[in-house]
């Protein structure tokens, strides 16, 4: 379904990327994992074009979108979340899962300048649907605060929720779990392992918690230094040396 | 070819002018990330009190000068502490609206003090004629390029060579840092905007003596200051000058062979071109955000 | 939203009704500017509040807008109604042709560049002698119909309904802009680019669109101005007109469509009342200008909301 080729990105001298190559079938969650600076969140800005590759490729669905504008991508239907918490900061929850709905609704002004029967009913329905995701991710009783009361792991919520609202076939997800414990990260888990298939084709999560991704991943990639390392099932990558070594380093000799 | 010549020597002792005119502005960009729209409003106070200082109270010209710079020094350093130092750290427009607010305000009671009337700064050069070749330049000047040269080339050592030149690269480039350094940001702050405000007054001062003094003029001179520094990159010296210069002596060229009504235009139509072709400048610096 | 709504209607009926309780020559002029900033403030604002940039250059789209209505009606005789919807049309291709250029810079380039364009326009206005009669300006715009009959009181009377008219226009299609899908994605751009582009927002197409509507809308302003002025020259495009629009955003509340209403009536009376301080005015507006920013910088109605909700948690508090 999205398939990543031979993807590289050089700024200036480094070499963030090179040359990695792997993809995401339908139904499947794949994790991209590696110590820090490996490269992981790069790979995601280079898939959903907010960077763009020296080298490779990017398709979905059998289209080519290297070099796409990020929002093209995003109304394609790759939607991805930020490292850093990223949220419309003066709108309130309702307000920025409401926006996010924006594919789902009309963009011609005249339909905004006149609106019949049928835009305004187009638009409760768009409010109702925002209301059930806010719900659904659990920000329900915060409905109508603003955005930057929000505390740090509700804020984690809202930014799913507005990926969520923006009707994802491809659901990118960078570091969901940062900031979260045990509790909330096993809870975001079992969240995750509901969404697939139901509201969401395929989900790619960039993750340091390996509690988490052992857990919900069908497949996993690991990255060290820009390189793809390794790439298998979950057992098989736990116990692959080469990624011990990279996030542990080599015992002393 | 004479009158090829002939026009480009006007252009480039133009582009020098410009090139200080718009020094000030591109050093608190550079410096500070501050884009002054009071800049011309500085340029004008400068203009004023030099001609005060010459026509009415008959002072010598460079001691003139050197007050004026003081002046403006001051004005500036207060501007910042009470005004920008409030802002800081808010981003980009709160900056641009206070000193939008100034500019208002310097040049009505300006208007208010000294009326519409353009006025002059008594030079101490001579308008005589000078003859180099075929190109004819007047010596006032001619020493007025030199002036403004030399004073580029002595805030680009202050910057560059002393210590407090260091402390100012080294408070923007990264502000925490510099303090943990012992570097007192907060007047490294106040010293930088007063140094563009002593640029901007002293060409002012010293353009007032060949052209005018004016209280109306500020924000014609302002929008010229972003044309050059826009064309050469926001926050370069070197910018500035080339900058400068380009602009002097495409005005001067287009002026001698095509119209004269349209010359100010020439220097926006290149200002969007610029901006749409090369948005930093000639020798502006961009990184992309890793 | 509830709030602005009712807002704006209680505003609308205060002004239809305002000619009753208020007569006479003097209130009908104060009334005609008020209606005419409120026109100007709001398409200023579209900008600012929900593009997020401030163009500094706006004065163009006022000075299109004014000098089509003039060209229009003294050279070539068309209705009112018709110069006024070509003054917005062609104020809106000339935001499409300038948002297009300008909208690819953020800050103080855009500043900049917009304060070109304006500049130019300027520039041509004051030159270009065969068409817009050069420094002189265009003058002599005849009357529309519905101002030829009756004496100058009623003839203010019937600008200020107009006004009125216009104003309501203006301000139905802000809102119906600020409520849709549109203008939630021109929200989104200001708010973080990257979360809107990350749900599919182009936030070059919105800004785009916004700018030409408030072009539009600044059109339609400079085309009622040139008729009840009946002059229009190069200083249209200059900065006087800037300072006001600044001023009325800015005290009124930017990003919010009340604000510009309260912004435009309260600068309207202080420019007024600061009539017989002529020369002091501008050095005021500066102060006032500076002031907003350092002590008030969500304007009038960002003040009162703020209140009105410190105020609301106080009293849960002490329930």
């Amino acid at each position: 379904m999205l398939e990543v080729e031979n993807l590289s990105k050089r700024f200036g001298g480094l070499s963030a990327v090179s040359d990695v190559s792997f993809g995401v079938k339908r139904g499947e969650i794949v994790s991209l994992i590696g110590p820090n600076g490996a490269g992981k969140t790069t790979c995601l800005n280079l898939i959903t074009g907010f960077y763009k590759p020296t080298a490779g490729r990017v398709s979905y669905d059998g289209r080519d979108i290297t070099g796409w504008a990020p929002y093209a991508i995003a109304q394609g239907g790759l939607i991805r979340t930020f490292q850093k918490t990223n949220v419309l900061k003066g709108l309130t929850v309702f307000g920025n899962v409401l926006t996010a709905r924006h594919r789902h609704g009309n963009t011609s002004l005249l339909r905004a300048f006149f609106p019949g029967g049928g835009q305004r009913q187009r638009e409760r329905e768009l409010r109702d649907e925002a209301a059930e995701i806010v719900d659904k991710v659990g920000l329900g009783a915060r409905m109508n605060t603003e955005a930057d009361s929000l505390s740090c792991g509700e804020l984690r919520l809202l930014e799913v929720a507005i990926a969520l609202s923006a009707g994802p076939t491809v659901l990118m997800l960078d570091e969901p779990a940062a900031g979260l414990n045990t509790e909330e990260a096993q809870q975001l888990g079992a969240t995750l392992k509901t969404l697939v298939g139901k509201m969401v084709d395929a989900l790619l999560l960039v993750e340091h918690n390996m509690a988490l991704v052992m857990d919900v991943s069908h497949r996993i990639v690991v990255l060290n230094f820009g390189r793809k390392l390794a790439e298998g099932l979950p057992e098989e990558i736990r116990s692959n040396p080469q990624v011990v070594e990279a996030y542990l380093g080599k015992p002393a000799a | 070819m004479d009158l090829f010549l002939q026009l480009l020597a006007n252009g480039l002792v133009i582009g020098t002018f410009y090139a200080l005119s718009a020094l000030g502005l591109t050093l608190v960009f550079g410096l500070m990330r501050i884009v002054n729209f009071a800049h011309g409003e500085l340029y004008v106070i400068g203009g004023l009190l030099g001609w005060s200082l010459t026509d009415q109270l008959g002072l010598n010209f460079f001691l003139a000068l050197a007050i004026v710079v003081l002046v403006l020094a001051v004005i500036g350093y207060l501007i910042d502490r009470f005004m920008m130092n409030r802002v800081r750290g808010q981003g980009e427009e709160p900056t641009i609206l206070l000193t939008i607010g100034l500019s208002i305000f310097i040049t009505n009671t300006a208007l208010l003090i000294v009326g519409t009337a353009p006025l002059k700064v008594s030079s101490p050069f001579a308008s005589k004629p000078l003859f180099l070749g075929p190109v004819v330049l007047t010596q006032s000047r001619l020493m007025l390029v030199v002036i403004c040269a030399a004073i580029i080339l002595g805030a680009h050592l202050l910057i560059q060579k002393t210590s407090i030149g260091r402390a100012m690269r080294a408070t923007f480039q990264d502000a925490m840092a510099a303090q943990l350094a012992g570097i007192r940001t907060a007047h490294i702050y106040g010293f930088t905007f007063a140094l563009g405000a002593a640029l901007a007054g002293a060409a002012g001062m010293l353009l007032g003596s060949i052209y005018v003094a004016q209280a109306t003029i500020g924000g014609l001179v302002s929008l010229k200051a972003f044309v050059v520094v826009i064309l050469g990159g926001m926050g370069s010296f070197a910018g500035a000058i080339a900058g400068g210069l380009i602009l002097g002596v495409a005005e001067a060229l287009w002026g001698g062979y095509v119209a004269t009504g349209y010359v100010d235009a020439i220097g926006f139509a290149l200002v969007i071109v610029m901006l749409l072709a090369r948005p930093y400048g000639l020798f502006g610096k961009h990184n992309e955000r890793a | 939203m509830v709030f602005e709504r009712n807002f704006l209607l209680a505003a609308l009926a205060i002004a239809l009704l305002a000619p009753l309780a208020v007569q006479g020559e003097y209130a009908m002029h104060i009334g005609v500017l008020i209606m005419f900033s409120v026109m100007l403030a709001t398409s200023f604002n579209l900008i600012v509040g929900y593009v997020g940039e401030l163009p500094l250059g706006h004065t163009a789209f006022l000075g299109i807008g004014a000098y089509v209505a003039a060209l229009l009606s003294s050279k070539f005789g068309l209705a009112f109604h018709w110069t006024l919807i070509c003054a917005a049309v062609i104020a809106a291709v000339f935001g499409l042709f300038i948002g297009a250029i300008t909208l690819r810079l953020r800050g103080p380039f855009f500043v900049i560049v917009t304060l070109c364009f304006a500049e130019v326009l300027r520039l041509v206005a004051n030159n270009w002698v065969d068409l817009t009669n050069g420094p002189m300006g265009i003058s002599g715009i005849p009357k529309p119909d519905w101002a030829m009959s009756g004496d100058v009181l009623r003839q203010k009377v019937s600008f200020y309904y107009v006004g009125v008219v216009l104003a309501a226009i203006t301000i139905y299609l802000s809102y119906r802009f600020v409520y849709s899908n549109i203008g939630r994605a021109a929200i989104a751009v200001r708010e973080n680019r990257f979360v809107a582009q990350s749900v599919g927002i182009w936030p070059f197409y919105f800004g785009l669109v916004t700018f030409v509507l408030a072009a539009a809308i600044s059109g339609l302003a400079g085309g009622y101005y040139a008729y009840y002025v009946s002059f229009v020259g190069p200083e249209v495009f200059g900065f006087s007109f800037m300072i006001s629009m600044l001023i009325m955003v800015l005290a009124g509340g930017k990003g919010t469509l009340v604000g510009p209403v309260v912004g435009a009536v309260l600068v309207v009376l202080l420019e007024e009342f600061l009539r017989d301080f002529k020369d002091l005015r501008f050095s005021i507006f500066g102060l006032v200008v500076v002031a907003v920013v350092l002590f008030l910088p969500k304007g009038l109605m960002g003040f009162i909301t703020k209140r009105h909700e410190a105020y609301k948690v106080r009293q849960a508090r002490d329930a």
